[in-house]
């Protein structure tokens, strides 16, 4: 019989003959198992200890899975995460694995199934972990982008940074993503004024604990701003600054050459 | 991304669905800018957004303001600790009435006149 990998997994639901259920199986595989039948509780818990892998209900009072998954995502976007759900609830099945749920599981629960999902979700995980080993002797990569002033490039470059942290082993990106989301918009839309003609330079690069990404348009650049001293407008309505206020406020530097059409940013891993 | 329109007791209700926040542009101000002619009571419903950008918090708070002058009011709901990070960072937490679930926006927009 091949061997089984065994892990800590903090199993949700507010169905205390769930939670037993699964408790009493999980237990008897080896895995160490802690249970929580409410949302807030069970983040909180995540917050505070290591886990291998989240069994999440979906339909809970409160926060629900697809609440448990964004959070937890949040903390720590490597974790996989297996969603339980009555039989034929596609949608949210839909929108739980494109919040990067692991798998899903359909109730009633199968110990059968249990046990090959849970298997194929810690071998995913010792995946991850070759990755981070991978990372230990990768010391630097540097990634440059030439395109268009074309918005949809933005997800696609976002994917590629998202996945390369993966390799730099981040466990939490979503400050890079958005301030990246910010400087890259910002070059596309306001710099170039989405002009088709002009294009946008990025420049990434992956340090062994820092992330640099400089990124610079073809327009015609703008009066930089005090950046020590950058403060949002009293007026909270006022419609500018919050790109620049959000990249500064999340990244650990931020530069401008002196026409004011390339910024330089970047963050240390925590 | 997608976004979808409900009217539930003249509040009308924004979900949003989907992360491709690039596809938000100016057309998001347009839709709220014809929904204010109907009503002055909105709920913008992130529960499956997972990222926001500054341009989105623009089109909030502009909202919101729209909606102020209409005797009216904005709520947000489903809003990830995320999300609530950045909305503190911009100061929209002090302006923006955010509820955990729909029925509790609901309640409080009843209590407005329309």
């Amino acid at each position: 019989m091949a061997s089984r990998v065994i892990g800590k997994i903090l199993v949700i639901d507010d169905d205390e003959s769930i939670l037993r259920l699964l408790s009493k199986f999980l237990t008897s595989e080896g895995h160490t198992v802690v249970t929580e039948n409410n949302g807030s509780n069970a983040i909180d818990k995540f917050k505070e200890n290591h886990f291998d892998l989240v069994i999440t209900d979906m339909y809970m009072p409160e926060l629900d899975g697809l609440d448990i998954i964004r959070n937890i995502k949040d903390i720590n976007c490597n974790i996989p995460i297996i969603v339980l759900t009555a039989a034929g609830s596609i949608t949210n099945v839909v929108q739980s694995l494109k919040l990067g749920a692991f798998n899903y599981m359909t109730k009633p629960v199968n110990i059968g199934e249990v046990r090959e999902i849970i298997q194929k979700a810690f071998l995913a995980n010792a995946a991850i972990r070759q990755q981070k080993n991978f990372c230990t002797y990768l010391s630097t990569s540097i990634s440059t982008f030439r395109t268009n002033s074309d918005i949809t490039r933005l997800d696609e470059i976002s994917y590629f940074i998202n996945h390369m942290l993966g390799f730099f082993g981040y466990s939490s990106t979503w400050q890079i993503q958005l301030a990246f989301t910010e400087a890259f918009t910002n070059a596309v839309c306001h710099g170039n004024m989405s002009a088709p003609d002009k294009f946008v330079n990025v420049e990434i690069k992956f340090l062994k604990d820092e992330i640099i990404i400089t990124i610079e348009d073809e327009g015609e650049g703008f009066k930089v701003p005090d950046l020590k001293n950058y403060r949002l407008s009293d007026d909270i309505y006022a419609g500018s600054g919050r790109g620049i206020f959000l990249i500064n406020s999340y990244m650990d530097s931020i530069s401008f050459n002196e026409k004011g059409n390339r910024i330089t940013m970047s963050k240390k891993r925590e | 991304m997608s976004l979808k329109t409900r009217n539930v007791d003249g509040v009308l209700i924004f979900d949003f669905d989907g992360d491709d926040i690039s596809a938000f542009k100016d057309d998001m101000h347009i839709i709220i800018e014809e929904a204010s002619k109907k009503t002055n009571k909105i709920i913008i419903n992130l529960k499956n957004m997972q990222h926001i950008n500054s341009h989105l918090i623009g089109v909030i708070s502009s909202s919101k303001r729209m909606m102020s002058a209409l005797n009216g009011d904005l709520v947000v709901i489903n809003v990830s600790e995320k999300i609530q990070n950045i909305f503190k960072v911009v100061h929209l937490d002090k302006i923006i009435k955010i509820t955990t679930n729909e029925t509790e926006a609901i309640d409080y927009l009843k209590t407005l006149n329309s």
